[in-house]
């Protein structure tokens, strides 16, 4: 079993604390988003399943959900996403804010597929 | 080079175009001395210290020396105790007053200085007017995702300026922050090909859905996030872009367009701190349906 970045371990199981990995109550920048999200990808990348904290977190922007959860659903289908993260100690209106940056973000992936598509059928056509 | 303001300069878009003419009539002014007269100012609003700021920074970067005369008692009263005149001269005050919120300059990467700064300046200054936890939280968040937003979307290189004042008997904060990058509109053209007018561009960034974002993070949430909290804190929010400026106010969308261009974003938003709403979900979200 690998050991990530000191969490603990069980069974498969990563638990990412969010307080410790960015070193402050507040979950602003997407630069902070990026440092959560590279640690779920590794993970998800090795099929372990995470679960996220957000104990001592006090405040959160839709642009470090963006950048540490959004961005997931460019990289892995929803159901690997819904079978292997979770999310713990999070405040009611955050997870509000999550399921809204969530939904935007699985509309702004399949926004990309079908305009990557259109394009590349567009320089089908014209080869 | 003498430059005169002709009026009071306000939140308003006479107020913003008066700040846009002293850019173009300064732009090409190369190490001189730039004599900014304010003898026909009663009254410049402090949070509007951040526009003028963000116009300075480049008159500075082309040698210029800066200085202001005629400034009445009350406003260089504002420019001491927000530190603006520090940034200009050598004089700087202790804030006597609690109503300030100090004028600074931001780089992109300095988002931890900015958590401090708001920090500082709204979360855990004491003997502030009274508002209810959650409504602070709002406030500081709706400023956070748009400092964020500047740093993602402007492309500025001479950085992001902010500037706020508390109002206690109006019961509101006005705050401001404005970056130097390449504007909405041009954004658009320049990430989606889309032409557009100035306001047009702007009322566009504020729809849900709408971001100029074509990488592996998503975008087009923070701006209307802040949208619908202003309507609901019954507030006002402001946006001068290039040549567009777009006023929401409850239900009311006002839309015009400069006739020159300002050069960058400005975000100005009126907070009602009267306002003791819970800002409680309606619906609760489950844990295990948010993915």
């Amino acid at each position: 079993m690998k050991f990530f970045r000191g969490d603990k371990m069980q069974k498969e199981k990563l638990k990412i604390n969010t307080f410790g990995e960015i070193g402050s109550t507040m979950c602003i920048s997407t630069e902070d988003g990026e440092k959560i999200f590279s640690i779920i990808k590794k993970a998800f990348d090795k099929n372990i399943t995470v679960e996220i904290s957000f104990l001592n977190i006090e405040m959160i922007t839709s642009a470090f959900l963006n950048a540490a959860i959004g961005q997931l659903y460019g990289k892995y289908e929803e159901k690997f996403i819904q079978q292997h993260l979770s999310v713990k100690d999070m405040a009611d209106e955050d997870k509000f804010l999550l399921k809204r940056v969530v939904v935007r973000a699985k509309d702004y992936f399949a926004n990309k597929k079908n305009m990557e598509k259109v394009i590349a059928e567009g320089l089908n056509e014209n080869a | 080079m003498i430059y005169k303001f002709r009026k009071d300069i306000e939140s308003d878009f006479e107020g913003y175009q008066e700040l846009i003419d002293f850019y173009h009539q300064t732009e090409k002014v190369f190490f001189d001395e730039v004599v900014v007269d304010f003898s026909n100012v009663f009254w410049f609003e402090a949070n509007l210290c951040a526009v003028l700021g963000a116009i300075l920074v480049e008159l500075k970067s082309k040698l210029n020396n800066i200085k202001f005369i005629r400034l009445n008692d009350k406003i260089k009263n504002i420019f001491l105790r927000n530190d603006f005149l520090s940034y200009s001269s050598s004089e700087k005050l202790v804030n006597f007053g609690q109503t300030t919120i100090k004028y600074r300059k931001f780089d992109s990467e300095d988002e931890k200085y900015f958590m401090h700064y708001v920090n500082g300046e709204l979360l855990s200054k004491s003997d502030l007017p009274k508002m209810t936890i959650q409504l602070k939280k709002k406030i500081s968040e709706s400023i956070f995702e748009i400092f964020v937003n500047s740093v993602s979307h402007s492309e500025t290189i001479l950085g992001i300026f902010t500037c706020g004042q508390y109002f206690p008997t109006k019961e509101r904060i006005d705050f401001t922050i404005v970056d130097r990058g390449i504007g909405i509109k041009e954004k658009i053209r320049k990430e989606i090909g889309e032409k557009m007018q100035g306001d047009e561009a702007i009322a566009w960034a504020l729809e849900e859905r709408n971001t100029t974002r074509k990488g592996d993070i998503p975008g087009g949430l923070g701006l209307k996030l802040i949208k619908e909290f202003i309507k609901l804190n019954e507030g006002r929010i402001q946006i001068v872009s290039n040549d567009g400026f777009c006023e929401l106010s409850g239900n009311e969308v006002f839309q015009q367009v400069f006739n020159l261009t300002f050069p960058g974003t400005l975000v100005n938003i009126r907070f009602n701190i009267a306002d003791t709403k819970r800002y409680k979900m309606s619906d609760e979200v489950d844990e295990n349906e948010i993915f």
